[in-house]
């Protein structure tokens, strides 16, 4: 994967949780998957077609997401309510969309799907994409985020 | 009291996006700065309708909305009411979305998130030009 895809998106997923969550958010190391399914309780995806097509899943533990979007919202969210889903599928729009606005500048053109989210134990996508996935750990006050980004220029 | 003043003390706004977790955020920053919520809208057509029955000072316009999106719904209220003061709050802030928005009307564009964003600045501008 090119590295001018993966790029904005974290830097706008480290600058939309900073200015989310008001604390710091500290980058981890890198990892390589063969496959962009997600490992954790909570994980909020959107896909992109276009010059530029494939997928980004923001993922987290339950409690995590739990402390977020109670961060987010300044009052304590007890269970994954419909205003904890939308605050979450909203804070993955805003990393991807922020991102994407600076490939779109830099002349691709792609459209996003609405953000979608998925719950429980044991999560598991199939996909026939094919893309390598980058994953990156993000750990701010409420726990450890991670961003899987697979991305792909597509050859008209 | 200054003109500018006045404005921001009585303004009142409708909030239109999909999202609740962002209609509660804008509404928590208009409302510190002064602001009255003249409603809430999910949708382009939500807007439109609301716009005619509500007339408000301010709207506050999310673009990727189901259904009619946000631009659609810019021009559809800047075609009811030439005077319409239309702020635009996207997570999406490429240079032709904004140069599109400010083309058919829009007064301000804003990307979110609206927390650390210069509001009242913002709301003074728009409802003073």
């Amino acid at each position: 994967m090119r590295l001018d895809y993966l790029n904005p998106i974290v830097d706008s997923a480290i600058a939309v949780l900073t200015e989310c969550t008001g604390t710091a958010v500290e980058r981890g190391d890198m990892s390589l998957n063969q496959t962009a399914s997600p490992t954790r309780d909570v994980a909020a995806i959107i896909g992109m077609a276009g010059e530029v097509e494939g997928r980004v899943i923001l993922e987290m533990s339950r409690d995590t997401a739990l402390s977020m979007a109670s961060q987010m919202n300044q009052q304590q969210l007890s269970d994954l309510s419909p205003l904890a889903l939308d605050t979450l599928m909203e804070l993955t729009n805003m990393i991807v969309a922020r991102g994407v606005s600076a490939l779109n500048d830099n002349g691709f053109t792609f459209r996003l799907t609405p953000p979608m989210i998925f719950t429980g134990a044991n999560l598991c996508f199939f996909s026939n994409l094919n893309i390598e996935t980058l994953a990156i750990p993000l750990q701010i006050s409420a726990g450890e985020v991670t961003l899987n980004v697979a991305l792909r220029m597509n050859e008209f | 009291m200054p003109v500018q003043e006045k404005a921001l003390e009585t303004f009142k706004f409708l909030v239109v996006d999909d999202s609740e977790f962002a209609r509660r955020a804008l509404i928590k920053v208009l409302s510190h700065i002064g602001g009255t919520l003249a409603g809430e809208a999910v949708s382009g057509q939500d807007a439109v309708q609301k716009y005619k029955n509500l007339r408000p000072d301010l709207v506050f316009m999310d673009i990727t909305m189901p259904g009619m999106e946000g631009i659609d719904a810019l021009d559809a209220i800047m075609h009811e009411d030439r005077a319409a003061r239309v702020v635009m709050v996207s997570s999406l802030g490429h240079n032709d979305l904004v140069k599109d928005a400010l083309k058919k009307g829009a007064k301000h564009f804003i990307t979110k998130p609206v927390q650390n964003v210069p509001m009242a600045e913002i709301v003074r501008f728009v409802l003073t030009h």
